[in-house]
């Protein structure tokens, strides 16, 4: 079963579908967030954040970009949420040591803004189109170009130092 | 540089992923052809796709581990509107899912006892789990190399001429179900491990 017939499923409230949905989404949902924040905890209560809009808001899908986008979207929003709240990153998770465990490119990628780190990872780790990106951070397709141009720019100083 | 060129060397990222449309393909080749900051900068960001690509966060693995209690978590959190607990209607549509998980059982297809080994498979520890894969012919390449990244999975050789993958996954207490959770990945048509 495709993820947009899961998505229709869902829709008719079926809870099978949104497990399958859930089970499809949580590692992909979870490897793009944790690239936004180190904090474990908060990934997962972004998680279900996410599908509890998933849950409730699936009728309201009208197809326009892939269920894989529209999630993706969702995500992203509901973390820079999360992170606008300021939750204190717990000292066991910290950035610190998560980024000094990591290769160079790493943490130069860890230490990039939110949007232009989103841009990054969608388009290196994720493979997506820049119009695909688009539609997931929800701006256009020249500004998701331009965070790209900024992203690179500022690793390539950093990978140089 | 014109502003022509530099609107053409913004693609690279999306040239080194695959993922330009044709007439953007075709212009940014062209490009290439005589751009030596793109020609020198291309390989290197392919080199760093590759690389983000193949590393498995630490977090990660934990936050795979917790899925099943933060599923149940959800469940206890979702407001469920208007609906009863277990209604006749309810039964009859569990007993037709029955039906059709019976059919495709009976459908699926049967290579289990000829075992894929490509020529070119790399070594498997002997205690790796090793599980035969077909996906969805509808499923895109990047799906399936999200989902084998995201399982931490390592393809072994090349597919069988049917489409049947061979993965290997790093051992697991309940090979049985993990396999069961493949099997419902909507990506993947059929999974049996070989035991």
């Amino acid at each position: 079963m495709t993820e947009r017939e899961l998505l229709e499923r869902v829709a008719r409230a079926d809870e099978q579908a949104l497990e399958a949905l859930y089970t499809s989404f949580y590692p992909r949902l979870g490897r793009f967030l944790l690239r936004l924040t180190r904090d474990r905890g908060l990934v997962e209560e972004v998680i279900n954040d996410v599908f509890l809009v998933v849950w409730q808001s699936a009728g309201s899908f009208r197809g326009a970009s892939s269920p894989s986008t529209w999630i993706m979207g969702i995500a992203y929003k509901k973390m820079l949420k999360a992170l606008r709240r300021e939750r204190p990153v717990p000292l066991v998770d910290s950035v610190t040591s998560a980024v000094e465990s990591q290769g160079e490119l790493q943490s130069a990628i860890a230490s990039l803004p939110p949007a232009q780190k989103a841009v990054v990872v969608l388009t290196y780790e994720f493979g997506y189109s820049y119009r695909e990106i688009g539609a997931i951070l929800k701006c256009r397709e020249n500004t998701v170009k331009t965070r790209m141009f900024h992203a690179r720019k500022r690793l390539r100083a950093m990978l140089e130092a | 540089m014109e502003a022509v060129d530099r609107d053409l060397c913004a693609l690279l990222p999306w040239y080194a992923n695959g993922t330009l449309n044709e007439a953007d393909m075709a212009a940014y080749h062209r490009h290439l052809a005589g751009c030596a900051v793109c020609a020198a900068e291309l390989a290197q960001t392919q080199a760093q796709m590759r690389e983000m690509q193949s590393t498995v966060d630490p977090s990660l693995r934990r936050l795979l581990a917790d899925r099943d209690e933060n599923y149940q978590r959800l469940r206890h959190a979702m407001p469920r509107p208007g609906r009863q607990s277990f209604t006749r209607a309810a039964l009859a549509m569990a007993a037709g899912v029955l039906v059709v998980a019976a059919g495709v059982a009976w459908l699926a297809p049967r290579e289990e006892a000829v075992m894929y080994r490509g020529l070119t498979a790399p070594a498997v520890s002997s205690d790796a789990l090793v599980v035969q894969v077909m996906f969805h012919p509808e499923t895109p390449e990047r799906d399936i190399r999200m989902l084998l990244m995201d399982t931490g999975a390592e393809l072994l050789g090349n597919p069988s001429p049917r489409g049947v993958y061979r993965i290997a996954l790093e051992p697991v207490a309940e090979p049985d179900r993990y396999v069961q959770r493949l099997r419902a990945h909507p990506s993947i048509a059929w999974a049996e491990w070989e035991r």
